[in-house]
């Protein structure tokens, strides 16, 4: 019982990353009905920026590396919505779903070059904290990590609901039509859009490095999946639906990694998503109107 | 004496299909001028084409003497012309209130006072102003459509079938909310398939048809044409 708590506890508070990139692929789609598969790698990309910041001074503290992250993630996201948005018809679904595919590869490839393949170590805040009530303890750096990630969380409603740029969000998203009417430039809110997902998505990027301890090359495809997994789970176009579908697939994995093992866990996520597919395909949170 | 909108020579397309082949009207200043036709004659097309959603083939719109055919929809509500659509649009999940702030997105200027004055035209938006607008009767929704619209304080308001699927009453209500603003100084461009109604308040009628102007005229010589008065109006002579 206290092992299932345990590895209950650590996955929810890993899956605040899942979280973060699940927001960043349902507020695109909520925006633009339009899926941004490069969204995972490019956080990824984000995160290997932040070490840059080591190179240039070496004995840089974590937190620098972080905000480099995320910057750079912002970055990311609009050279990712110059490429495959901005220039390729719109109209056209496939062809900027597959300038996505196309990013994802890219970055992953760039990526894999940069670093010969092999893992970097990535910093981490209070990785040598330990929590403990008895048996059960928490870890520092996941803390930190879940602290970060629901900061960046609260930042982004605030964001949507309290900014003029936010009400643009909302109101392009629920209706792109009519916020024209209202004077909106879809253009300049999809751009946005792209910078602030980039951005939460630099800093998810380096959350799960820092929790990790480490960055690889391998992340970026089971973190795609996982990504689109929670989005779907949560209801494509929900920040919420993402937010709990995130804690609920990190949970999830980290309790059938303690029982299965972890070449077997990502079949039940796997299964898991089949099952919502079947039972609740609109996911946790569909939205109430479609589009119109 | 220039208008206040004038449409010249407009072909609006959608891929190969023309929907507008060539449209000419004018919008005097001050007028209440409606557009008649039948379901797809091309009335929609043409008012998304003057609010700059759709860009023309050919053709000139010349607003308060510029030129704006194939502008952007900013740019076009900036320089003072406002659409409330078809179907009215409102944003389902946002407040009322955030609908109103939407239609305000450009104003750099204090927009609380124009909310009060709203509020007042419009009881029913301050009754529910906190609840989403998806959750309003149709009518509501289109007293928040042109409330909306008229956040930005247009010079002409152009107006999309606002009667569309309402019942008689909130129709009426809808007209004499038309007849108010005209009476604060708002040009208005209406399209109508209501022409009893429009005929109480509109000074100047174009009829489309097909993607053309097929008639321009007062009211009294659209009541005295047999053909529009048999399509539009029952055959009866009022
Ligand atoms: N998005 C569209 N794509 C293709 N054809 C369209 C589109 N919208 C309207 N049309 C066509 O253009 C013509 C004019 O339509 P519309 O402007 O909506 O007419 P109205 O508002 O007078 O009913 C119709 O034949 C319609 O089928
Ligand atoms: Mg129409």
């Amino acid at each position: 019982m206290l092992d299932f708590i345990q590895s209950l506890s650590d996955g929810v508070l890993f899956g605040a990353t899942y979280a973060l990139i699940g927001i960043g692929f349902t507020l695109v789609f909520g925006v633009m009905h339009k899926l941004n598969l490069s969204y995972a790698a490019a956080s990824v990309g984000g995160a290997y920026c932040g070490l840059l910041v080591l190179k240039v001074f070496a004995g840089a503290p974590p937190l620098a590396v972080f905000f480099c992250a995320f910057l750079a993630g912002g970055l990311l996201g609009y050279i990712v919505y110059l490429a495959c948005f901005h220039f390729i018809p719109i109209s056209n679904p496939l062809a900027t779903l597959m300038a996505t595919v196309g990013m994802l590869l890219l970055v992953d490839e760039v990526i894999v070059h940069q670093t010969d393949g092999m893992p970097l170590n990535y910093p981490a805040l209070f990785d040598d904290v330990m929590l403990r009530a008895g048996e059960f303890t928490l870890r520092g750096d996941l803390l930190m990590v879940f602290v970060v990630s629901i900061l960046c969380m609260a930042g982004l409603l605030a964001l949507l609901y309290r900014t003029r740029l936010g009400l643009a969000t909302r109101a392009v998203s629920q209706q792109a039509v009519a916020a024209q009417l209202c004077g909106i430039r879809v253009g300049q809110v999809n751009a946005m859009t792209f910078v602030i997902t980039g951005l939460l998505g630099g800093i998810a990027g380096a959350m799960i490095g820092a929790s990790v301890g480490t960055l690889s090359p391998l992340l970026t495809t089971p973190l795609t999946i996982k990504g689109l997994i929670v989005t779907v789970i949560g209801g494509l176009g929900s920040i919420p639906g993402a937010i709990v579908a995130g804690l609920l697939v990190g949970g999830f994995e980290s309790v059938l990694q303690q029982y299965r093992g972890v070449t077997e866990r990502d079949l039940y996520v796997m299964l898991l998503l089949f099952v919502f597919l079947v039972f609740r395909p609109g996911g946790l949170f569909a939205p109430k109107e479609g589009r119109d | 004496m220039t208008a206040l909108l004038e449409v010249r020579d407009l072909v609006t397309a959608y891929g190969k299909i023309e929907a507008l082949k060539g449209v000419n009207l004018d919008v005097q200043q001050g007028s209440i001028t409606c557009l008649l036709g039948p379901n797809g004659a091309g009335k929609t097309t043409l008012m998304m084409t003057i609010a700059g959603i759709l860009r023309p083939r050919i053709g000139s719109i010349r607003f308060a003497g510029e030129e704006i055919a194939g502008r952007p929809p900013h740019a076009i509500v900036a320089g003072g012309a406002a659409l409330v659509p078809e179907n009215r649009l409102v944003f389902p999940n946002m407040t009322v209130l955030d609908n109103l702030h939407a239609g305000a997105y450009q104003r750099k200027d204090d927009f609380a006072s124009d909310i009060e004055r709203l509020f007042t035209r419009f009881p029913r938006l301050k009754e529910r102003s906190t609840q989403l607008a998806g959750t309003l009767s149709g009518g509501e929704q289109q007293m928040l459509a042109v409330a909306r619209a008229l956040m930005s304080r247009p010079k002409l308001l152009l107006m999309d079938e606002p009667s569309l699927g309402l019942a008689p009453l909130v129709v009426e209500e809808i007209f004499r909310i038309i007849t108010q603003l005209h009476q604060d100084g708002v040009s208005i461009f209406l399209v109508e398939q209501n022409a009893h109604m429009a005929l109480k308040v509109a000074q100047h009628f174009y009829l489309m048809e097909q993607g053309k102007v097929t008639f321009s005229g007062t009211p009294g010589a659209l009541a005295e044409d047999e053909v529009i008065r048999r399509a539009y109006l029952g055959s009866a002579r009022a």
